[in-house]
């Protein structure tokens, strides 16, 4: 990547990607829960490869609720 | 019908070494099993180093052109390559790296920023933290070969001068095309340099490294190289992508020759830092 644009982010792309990353969170709370809330723990140790992503989408969506907050 | 007389040569190619394997092994079936899963497993992993590739690409491109159909097929992407490292153990590392550069793209795109600088700062900052995550949090095969130190007196001043001419190509593509806008020299600089070692560090370090660990050498060349030429289709300047192009290919095949991120990052901030001085002795 070198000075240039990186890719355009309007405000509408903004908030259908926030809407997906919301809509992403919940799917993960719902395979979660019925793929793995229950599994043994070794199945359990595979879904703790996700956490850095999930940490990230949530981090998304707290800046989102702060922005929305403060506008 | 036709007979192969004794002591004739054996076919050449695979067939051959199945007959020679028949020939020599009393085991002949088991033999014939283990080579046929051999084949089996081989296939699966070209189908899942085109399945990453192929995503990775398609939705950098549906970016381009239709970016709110683009935003959905990085979120339909990353729901497929973390649905495979939920589903496939063996190739799990592999896809759960590759699922980095999807959600850097997502964080890139859901936060607003009023720079071009700010913009690359969220996509580079998000793919250094899941880079540092999952190197940490990833198993690494030990290697059985000894490992021979590179001999930096010849090395180093290589990496220097292939990443000179790598910055000078990219200046004569894509140098009218970049401009140092209201940034200062020293702050380009450093931007440059830093970004030329998160690259370094996700994109040989994780993607290259945990690709090459799970379906062998060449495929993570392809895959490091396409993921890498994939994060700038957005910006619509084929000379950008041509750019990304010869540069990660140089500095993948050098990282599958040599296995050394030192290298390959220096290599890369010499390219950088190369062409923001043919930028800033031109302007």
């Amino acid at each position: 990547m070198l000075l240039g644009v990186v890719f355009d982010n309007p405000e509408t792309l903004q908030k259908i990607v926030l809407i997906l990353n919301t809509i992403l969170l919940i799917g993960a709370l719902l395979v979660y829960e019925f793929a793995f809330a229950h599994a043994s723990k070794t199945k359990k140790k595979r879904f703790k490869l996700l956490y850095p992503i999930l940490f990230v989408m949530v981090g998304i969506l707290g800046y989102a609720a702060y922005k929305q907050g403060g506008a | 019908m036709h007979r192969r007389a004794r002591g004739a040569a054996i076919p050449a190619g695979t067939t051959g070494r199945f007959f020679t394997g028949f020939l020599s092994n009393p085991f002949a079936a088991d033999r014939w099993i283990h080579l046929k899963a051999e084949a089996i497993e081989h296939k699966q992993c070209i189908a899942a180093a085109l399945t990453i590739i192929g995503s990775l690409l398609g939705a950098q491109m549906l970016l381009l052109s239709l970016p709110a159909v683009g935003a959905a097929a990085n979120a339909l992407s990353l729901v497929l390559l973390v649905g495979l490292t939920l589903r496939r153990d063996k190739l799990r590392s592999m896809f759960v790296a590759a699922s980095v550069v999807p959600m850097a793209v997502f964080a890139a795109l859901a936060l607003p920023q009023h720079s071009n600088a700010a913009q690359a700062a969220v996509l580079y900052g998000t793919l250094a933290a899941l880079a540092l995550a999952y190197r940490r949090m990833l198993p690494t095969a030990k290697s059985r070969k000894k490992k021979t130190k590179p001999n930096y007196l010849f090395a180093v001043p290589a990496m220097l001068a292939t990443g000179a001419v790598l910055g000078t190509v990219s200046y004569a593509i894509v140098g009218d095309y970049q401009s140092l806008g209201a940034m200062s020299l020293p702050f380009a600089a450093g931007m440059l340099a830093g970004f030329a070692v998160i690259e370094e560090f996700y994109f040989r370090g994780v993607l290259q490294r945990y690709v090459r660990q799970d379906v062998g050498p060449t495929l993570s060349v392809a895959v490091a190289v396409a993921a890498f030429t994939a994060l700038t289709l957005p910006a619509g300047n084929i000379g950008l992508t041509a750019v990304a192009f010869i540069t990660s290919t140089t500095l993948s095949v050098a990282y599958r020759l040599q296995t050394n991120l030192i290298l390959t990052t220096v290599t890369n901030v010499t390219a950088k830092l190369t062409l923001l001085a043919c930028i800033a002795l031109v302007a």
